[in-house]
C-alpha cells in the first residue's frame, strides 16, 4: 500500500510549552485512530497535518506534496475540526453550499453535492434553519457534512464524535467504514477508547507529544485487562451487592460513597469482574440505576502505563 | 494565485452574513445620529420660535467631522481589524484555511465584503443627512454632484482605513485598541503637529478629496503644510491601501493562526 501521510521528526513549540516532539509516522490508506487523553498533542499533530501550523522541525507532507501554504492539496483531503465553530448569521444550508462552492464545481454540482452531503448526516429537514438553532449534536454532523462533500481522498476528523447523539454515532462509523473499503484514508482522532475500537483497530497513540504505541489495538486492551480497574455502581442497595461481589478473589478494595448508594470496585480482573456483576444483577432484586468505569479512559491508562 | 470566480463566492457569502449582523445594523442606525440631532436641534427651536439652524452650516460642521473624523475611522476599525480576527474569535478560520482556496482570494473576498457594507453603513447616514440639510436645492446639479464626490471621498477613506486596519488585524493581537490609539492618538495630534508629520496620515489626503472642507484644528505655531492636489491626493491614498492590503496578504500566508489550546 502507498504512503499517504509521511511525516519525518515532526516537533512543534508554543512558546516554552512543546506541543508535538519528533514524531515521525507512515500512514497508508485505511482508518488511523488517533488516540491520546486531551492535552497529549493530537489536535496539534492534526492542525500540522492540515497547514494550519507549521513544525519548527520535520516535515510532513500528503500525498507527496507539502502541506503548509498548499491549498490545491485541499481538494483532495477533507477537515472535520474539533472546535464547535460556525458561522452565526447563516443556515446549515447556505454554510454547506458555501463550503461546496469553494471547491470551485459547478452550480448545479455545487448544490447536488452540498444537498448529498446534508442527507448523509440526516439534516436535510432542518437545512433552512440557523445554526445557532441547531442542537450541538446537529452542529457536530453538520462541521461532518462539510468535510464529505468532495469525496476526498483523505479525511481527517477531530473528535468527529463528540456531543453526537448513539444511533448517529453509530451511522458515522458505520460510514466511516464504507469510506475506508472505497479505499480512502481516515484519520480519527478521539480521548474515548472506545469510539475508536468501533471504527479501527489500527491506532497510534500519542502522549505528552510524542508516540506512545503504534499498532493494533488490542495490544492496548491486553494493557488495560491488567490495569487495576475502578467500577462504581450506584443501587438502592450497594452493601448487599458488594456481600454478594465478595469472593472468587476479584476484589482488591470496596469502597461507599453517597449514604451507601454508590459502591466502588477495585479490581485487576476487570472481563471477568464485569461477567460477574451482570450475573449478580441479573440475579438478584438489586435495582441498579448506573454503573460506570471512571478508569475506562485513555489517561488513566497512561497513567498506569507510564507508571508502572 | 488569483481565482475572482472564488472571490466572488466568499465575496456573496460574508455580504450576506454581515447584512444580517447586528454590528451592521448598529452602524447603520448610528449614522443617522448626526441626522437625530439636527432634527431635535431644529425641533427645540421650532418649539422656542427660535431661527432655525441652517442645513448647509450643520452638514459642514456637524456632520462632515461626524462622518470624515469619526465615523469612517470608526466602521473602517471594527470592520477592516475583523476580517480576520472575527474568524479567529469565532475559530471559523479553519473553514476557510482548510479549503481550496489561495490566502489572497480569501481576504480579497472577505475584504471586500466588509468593504462593501462598510460603505453601504456609511453611504445611508450620509445620504439622507446631506438630503436632509439640503432639502431646498437638492436637486440641482451641484448639489447632486457635491453629494456623489462627498460618497466617493467617503469610499476611498474608507478603502484607505480598511486596508491599514486589516494589516493590524491579521497581524496584532490588539489590533482595535492599536487601531483606536492611531485613529484618536495619532490621526489627531499629527494634523497639529509642525513640520510633515501631517503628511504621515491619511487624513490628510482626505481633506483634498472632499468637496466640504472638513474642519480642524490648527497647528502648533500655527504652521500648516500645502495640501496636496486632489489627483495626488487620490493616487497616495490608492497606493497606501495597496501597500496595505498586499502587506496583509503577505502576512496572513506566512503567520499560523492560533485558534485554542494547542496540545
Amino acid at each position: 500500500m502507498g504512503t499517504v501521510i509521511k511525516g519525518e521528526n515532526l516537533s512543534k513549540w508554543y512558546g516554552n510549552v512543546l506541543g508535538l516532539s519528533e514524531i515521525s509516522v507512515d500512514i497508508s490508506k485505511g482508518i488511523q485512530g488517533l488516540l491520546g487523553p486531551n492535552g497529549a498533542g493530537k489536535s496539534t499533530f492534526l492542525k500540522i497535518l492540515t497547514g494550519q501550523l507549521k513544525p519548527n522541525i520535520g516535515e510532513i507532507k500528503i500525498f507527496d506534496e507539502p502541506v503548509f501554504n498548499n491549498h490545491e492539496l485541499f481538494h483532495r483531503i477533507g477537515y472535520c475540526p474539533e472546535f464547535d465553530a460556525y458561522y452565526r448569521e447563516v443556515t446549515g444550508w447556505e454554510f454547506i453550499r458555501f463550503k461546496s462552492a469553494l471547491f470551485g464545481y459547478s452550480k448545479k454540482e455545487t448544490d447536488q453535492r452540498a444537498l448529498t452531503a446534508l442527507e448523509k448526516v440526516g439534516l436535510t429537514d432542518s437545512k433552512d434553519r440557523k445554526i445557532t438553532a441547531y442542537s450541538l449534536g446537529m452542529r457536530q454532523r453538520l462541521k461532518f457534512a462539510s468535510s464529505i462533500i468532495n469525496d476526498s481522498d483523505l479525511l481527517i476528523l477531530d473528535e468527529p464524535l463528540r456531543g453526537v447523539d448513539p444511533l448517529w454515532r453509530i451511522r458515522i462509523i458505520k460510514m466511516l467504514k464504507e469510506f475506508e473499503e472505497e479505499g480512502r484514508t481516515i484519520i480519527v482522532s478521539s480521548h474515548i477508547l472506545s469510539e475508536i475500537e468501533a471504527m479501527t483497530n489500527n491506532v497510534i497513540l500519542i502522549h505528552q507529544g510524542k508516540i506512545f504505541a503504534h499498532g493494533d489495538i488490542q495490544e492496548i486492551r491486553d494493557l488495560i485487562g491488567s490495569h487495576p480497574h475502578k467500577v462504581s455502581v450506584v443501587c438502592d442497595d450497594a452493601r448487599g451487592l458488594a456481600k454478594k461481589m465478595i469472593g472468587d478473589d476479584l476484589l482488591l478494595n470496596i469502597q461507599f460513597l453517597d449514604n451507601e448508594q454508590k459502591v466502588i470496585f477495585e479490581t485487576d480482573k476487570r472481563d471477568k469482574f464485569f461477567d460477574t456483576l451482570t450475573y449478580t444483577i441479573s440475579n438478584s432484586t438489586i435495582n441498579v440505576s448506573e454503573i460506570t468505569s471512571p478508569d475506562d479512559n485513555l489517561q488513566s491508562v497512561f497513567d498506569y502505563l507510564i507508571g508502572r | 494565485m488569483v481565482n475572482l470566480n472564488k472571490i466572488k463566492i466568499i465575496y456573496g457569502f460574508f455580504v450576506k452574513t454581515l447584512l444580517r449582523s447586528k454590528k451592521t445594523k448598529f452602524f447603520i442606525l448610528f449614522s443617522l445620529v448626526p441626522l437625530l440631532i439636527f432634527l431635535i436641534i431644529n425641533g427645540l427651536k421650532l418649539i422656542y420660535h427660535d431661527n432655525l439652524l441652517a442645513g448647509s452650516d450643520f452638514f459642514k460642521n456637524g456632520g462632515m467631522p461626524f462622518f470624515f473624523q469619526f465615523y469612517i475611522q470608526l466602521i473602517s476599525l471594527l470592520f477592516g481589524a475583523a476580517v480576520i480576527s472575527d474568524e479567529i474569535d469565532s475559530k471559523t478560520l479553519i473553514y476557510l484555511n482548510t479549503s481550496p482556496v489561495s490566502k489572497f482570494s480569501i481576504l480579497g473576498g472577505k475584504f471586500s465584503a466588509y468593504l462593501s457594507v462598510s460603505f453601504l453603513s456609511f453611504a445611508i447616514g450620509s445620504t439622507i443627512l446631506y438630503v436632509m440639510t439640503h432639502f431646498k436645492g437638492i436637486l440641482t446639479t451641484k448639489s447632486l454632484a457635491t453629494l456623489l464626490q462627498l460618497q466617493f471621498t467617503g469610499l476611498i477613506a474608507i478603502i484607505a482605513y480598511s486596508s491599514l486596519f486589516l494589516l493590524f488585524g491579521v497581524s496584532l493581537k490588539k489590533s482595535t485598541i492599536i487601531g483606536l490609539v492611531f485613529i484618536f492618538g495619532w490621526e489627531t495630534i499629527a494634523q497639529i503637529l509642525p513640520g510633515t508629520a501631517q503628511k504621515l496620515t491619511i487624513f490628510f489626503y482626505l481633506n483634498s478629496l472632499s468637496p466640504i472642507r472638513i474642519p480642524k484644528e490648527k497647528g502648533i505655531l500655527n504652521i500648516s503644510v500645502i495640501q496636496p492636489g486632489y489627483g495626488e491626493a487620490l493616487i497616495t491614498l490608492l497606493i497606501f491601501s495597496a501597500i496595505f492590503f498586499a502587506a496583509s496578504v503577505y502576512v496572513f500566508k506566512k503567520r499560523e493562526y492560533l485558534l485554542a489550546d494547542h496540545t
